[in-house]
């Protein structure tokens, strides 16, 4: 598994409503109140769809994938 | 005083201008307010020093300087990271100082306003900014008036080609933050924000923001007076070089603000405070920042950041302060303080700090623990690192120290009891009155 990009909570706008949580168990996990914890910052290209779904269903734009400069894909949704 | 002496502090102009408590390598901070002459007859006859944007970078990189907030960033780096900014940018001094033990910034204020207005509009000139701000304490009245007298004197005198706005911070411990000195400068009140790059391209007014320690700035002045290789000629050889201040507080309550060559003992910089060293239960270093430590761990330390760190220490933002009472409800008040200052806006913080609280509490105080012990690093490792700003990582790592270095006094409590019967708690939720001298 290859990392294409890094995943990054903005604790500040977060509500934990999980939702990242649900897509990626893989790279985050709940803690006691239900707050996403990223557990593995790098992000496989297998995840990377789930990944886009998590930033587009995050209801308060908290959950942020940072693509390396050049790996920017050009196809975002 | 000392073998550690240099005889350059002696000439050192000074953060603490003093004659009466000139003693060895350390300076006790008087309370008296220097006038704009004063401050020419202490530190030269130049009005105002002025220098470049690359000469300044390459000048604090020669003198060593750290920043003085509590975090130690080398300040040239700092300020080289704002070369593609200049021109366009916001110069702001945080003097706010939220923490409560400390006081270095406002006694600074107080006693020589015009060396750190001075450093604002060296910095602000070198970096061609088109304003600055200069956040002050809240609820100290004598810092208001020291700084209203000193702009009133440079404004006559038209010292400063970038006007300084003095502000007053907002109460509460996380209005000390960087990110939330930008939002209050912005109107849009104190609670920190998120600003994932560094240097801020979009603070104050949507501009690049330059922020530092108001004593960072004081030291910006002085190394523009007096030159790089003076600043160099003090402290420890081969680095840290240089001189810091420092709140001293002692096991009554009674604080002392001092300036001290960097390498003095600490024990001999303590004594100013007349603490008796062998008389405190714990030290807390570097305040809500730092470490709870057994006494001894101190008796041979120096005023050596690097030195300091190797041996897991710091003095933070130039924080030290005794205790007589049992350590355990030492850190518990201070986690309890800090999850009371959360903004609410992080779940590990709003939620997190307020468990971890009542857990530690539950220990300090001997109360059951339906959990165990072991709950309380459970929770301290859910919570680091999770915060908006750094507030919470403040109570972990106090949590930390206390549960590893009083491993001992951790098993007697859990069995109710405790070696501490005596003493009133010093590190949270007191009033902190200065020492007087005689
Ligand atoms: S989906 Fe967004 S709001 Fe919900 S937990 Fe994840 S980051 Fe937080
Ligand atoms: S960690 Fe706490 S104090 Fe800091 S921004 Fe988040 S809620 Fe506010």
């Amino acid at each position: 598994m290859k990392p294409i990009a890094k995943i990054a909570i903005n604790p500040i706008a977060c509500d934990g409503h999980g939702i990242c949580a649900e897509l990626l168990p893989e790279l985050i996990h709940l803690d006691d109140w239900g707050y996403p914890k990223i557990v593995h910052e790098d992000l496989p290209i297998e995840l990377l769809d789930h990944a886009r779904k998590a930033e587009r269903l995050c209801p308060t734009l908290a959950f942020l994938i940072h693509y390396p400069p050049s790996s920017q894909p050009i196809h975002r949704l | 005083m000392s073998s550690q002496v240099s005889s350059t502090f002696t000439n050192w102009p000074g953060l603490v201008v003093s004659q009466v408590q000139a003693a060895g390598s350390i300076r006790v901070m008087p309370q008296r307010s220097m006038s704009f002459p004063d401050h020419l007859r202490a530190h030269g006859d130049l009005r105002m020093p002025k220098v470049d944007f690359a000469s300044l970078v390459e000048m604090l990189d020669e003198a060593g300087l750290s920043g003085r907030g509590g975090a130690g960033f080398p300040t040239a780096k700092k300020l080289a990271s704002m070369a593609s900014y200049v021109g366009r940018s916001i110069v702001v001094a945080n003097g706010s100082e939220s923490e409560p033990l400390a006081h270095k910034d406002e006694s600074l204020l107080i006693h020589q306003p015009h060396l750190v207005l001075e450093g604002i509009a060296i910095v602000a000139g070198a970096l061609g900014a088109s304003k600055a701000y200069l956040m002050a304490k809240t609820k100290n009245q004598m810092v208001v008036s020291a700084v209203e007298a000193a702009l009133r004197e440079r404004r006559k005198l038209r010292l400063d080609k970038v006007p300084v706005t003095p502000r007053i911070a907002d109460p509460g411990y996380t209005s000390g933050v960087e990110t939330s000195i930008i939002q209050q400068l912005n109107g849009k009140g104190p609670k920190p924000a998120y600003f994932p790059d560094r240097p801020i391209a979009t603070g104050v007014s949507r501009k690049p923001t330059f922020i530092s320690n108001v004593e960072t700035y004081a030291t910006i002045a002085l190394i523009a007076r007096s030159g790089p290789s003076f600043y160099r000629s003090m402290g420890v050889q081969g680095g840290p070089y240089g001189s810091q201040l420092l709140t001293i507080v002692s096991h009554n309550g009674a604080y002392i603000v001092v300036e001290a060559e960097v390498g003095t003992p600490i024990s001999e910089i303590v004594n100013y405070a007349q603490v008796d060293i062998t008389a405190a239960s714990s030290v807390l270093m570097g305040g809500y920042f730092g470490q709870i430590v057994q006494p001894d761990r101190i008796v041979d330390l120096k005023l050596n950041q690097p030195e300091m760190k190797r041996l897991g220490l710091g003095v933070g933002a130039g924080i030290i302060g005794f205790s007589s009472a049992c350590p355990l409800v030492e850190a518990s008040g201070i986690v309890a303080y800090l999850a009371s200052q959360t903004a609410g806006q992080c779940g590990p913080c709003f939620l997190g700090l307020p468990a971890l609280a009542k857990e530690i509490g539950r220990l300090a105080h001997g109360a059951a623990m339906p959990k165990g012990v072991e709950e309380i690093g459970r929770l301290a490792d859910q919570i680091v690192g999770r915060g908006g700003c750094a507030m919470p990582d403040g109570a972990i790592i106090i949590t930390r120290s206390v549960m590893k270095n009083f491993a001992d006094e951790v098993r007697l409590h859990e069995s109710s009891r405790c070696s501490f019967s005596k003493g009133r708690p010093n590190f949270s939720g007191t009033k902190y009155e200065r020492l007087r001298l005689n």
